[in-house]
């Protein structure tokens, strides 16, 4: 019987003094660890250990070594460089994951917006007539070309030259989809002109 | 004039973390103040001495803390919560490369403790240090962990169970077997 509770006291007491440090017991612990310990070698033995262990394992008392100062350093300028990743970037990163500088994106936007402006103008394309001036000229053109090498329309009518140039300028909208623009001239040719 | 001292120094952790998250460097050197020496001790004790590699451990440690200092909720304790990354880049570590995952010849389950001298009370540090070393790399690295959450970083067992993500149990009795293994090998410090 006496050997069972020698056993009991023994994981109590081990519980107590692997699981918290001293400063953490309470007197009821203290009183009971005290107690036990004068009567349990091993139970003696592992709390001196464990006083050994943290002794010499106490890396401020104890360095073996010490951190490198360029670990610190990369760690900030990680830091500042992930500070930087703010406005349409950190959309970007936040829609698809792209970890891109506010400054890199504002800059790519910028490039894309240009060659944009460039490609358009050199298409002569104004967006607020739907049609160029110059494609405007060309369709008069083929227009008078096509009525100088047909003899019946030789001396057509103005309407009739218009008419044509209509129909060159439809087909060229319905290739180039500009549906908006043939919108504009149903309700044109709708209202009588 | 008197109060020269930054108040920074009297932040609590989780308050720093909060900043840091918010990309304060200020803050983030404190926490580097605070933590960089332990964490480079674990990395250290737990690869068995590769200095190398425990820096380049802290310096990841130190970029996933940056990144991930979003995710760390308020409600919980920062050193177990940063403790827990660095459980777990040890854990890669030993995956990439066996050499640090523990022996084969794991006797730390088994007690072979039959008797129990006083421990000297001189203790030569360094002869100390080297045999810990060396016992530590033939354990295996669940044990060798526990072991130095417990009595380098003072973490509750509790607290080393979140760490390591298992049962409180488990790290009792990882705990006891390596201690009372480890107490039984190196009282003989001095001769290995
Ligand atoms: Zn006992």
């Amino acid at each position: 019987m006496s050997t069972h509770s020698q056993k009991d006291d023994c994981t109590k007491v081990q519980d107590l003094i692997l699981q918290t440090t001293e400063q953490n017991w309470t007197d009821t612990d203290k009183r009971c660890i005290a107690e036990h310990l004068k009567e349990c070698a091993s139970c003696q033995y592992l709390l001196q250990s464990i006083s050994v262990f943290e002794q010499e394992l106490d890396p401020e008392t104890h360095p073996e070594t010490k951190p490198l100062p360029h670990i610190r350093v990369n760690a900030i300028r990680h830091m500042k460089r992930k500070k930087n990743c703010t406005g349409n970037a950190g959309i970007l990163q936040r829609l698809f994951g792209w970890k891109v500088p506010a400054y890199q994106a504002a800059v790519a936007f910028f490039i894309l917006f240009v060659s944009i402006s460039i490609i358009n103008a050199h298409k002569g394309v104004v967006r607020t007539e739907g049609i160029s001036a110059s494609k405007w000229i060309s369709y008069r053109q083929q227009s008078r070309d096509y009525e100088a090498t047909t003899p019946e329309y030789a001396d057509s009518s103005q309407i009739g030259r218009n008419v044509l140039e209509d129909s060159l300028l439809f087909r060229s909208l319905m290739q180039s989809d500009y549906r908006h623009e043939i919108q504009k001239i149903d309700s044109v040719l709708a209202s009588g002109v | 004039m008197t109060n020269t001292q930054s108040p920074i120094v009297s932040e609590t952790d989780e308050t720093l973390v909060g900043r840091i998250a918010q990309s304060d460097t200020l803050a983030f050197d404190e926490i580097y103040r605070r933590y960089s020496n332990r964490l480079l001790h674990y990395f250290y004790r737990m690869l068995g001495g590769n200095e190398s590699l425990a820096q380049d451990l802290l310096q990841e440690t130190c970029i996933r803390l940056i990144e991930k200092a979003y995710t760390f909720r308020e409600d919980g304790k920062f050193s177990t919560w940063l403790f827990t990354i660095a459980h777990n880049l040890c854990l890669n570590t030993f995956r990439a490369n066996k050499k640090f995952g523990g022996s084969v010849t794991d006797h730390s389950g088994s007690d072979t403790l039959k008797e129990y001298p006083a421990w000297d009370d001189q203790i030569d540090h360094d002869r100390f240090m080297r045999s810990l070393h060396k016992e530590l790399v033939g354990i295996d690295e669940k044990k060798r962990s526990v072991f130095l959450l417990r009595f380098q970083e003072h973490h509750s067992i509790r607290e080393i169970s979140k760490i390591m993500d298992c049962p409180e149990g488990t790290v009792k009795s990882r705990l006891f077997h390596t201690t009372r293994y480890l107490s039984g090998r190196l009282r003989d410090y001095k001769e290995i």
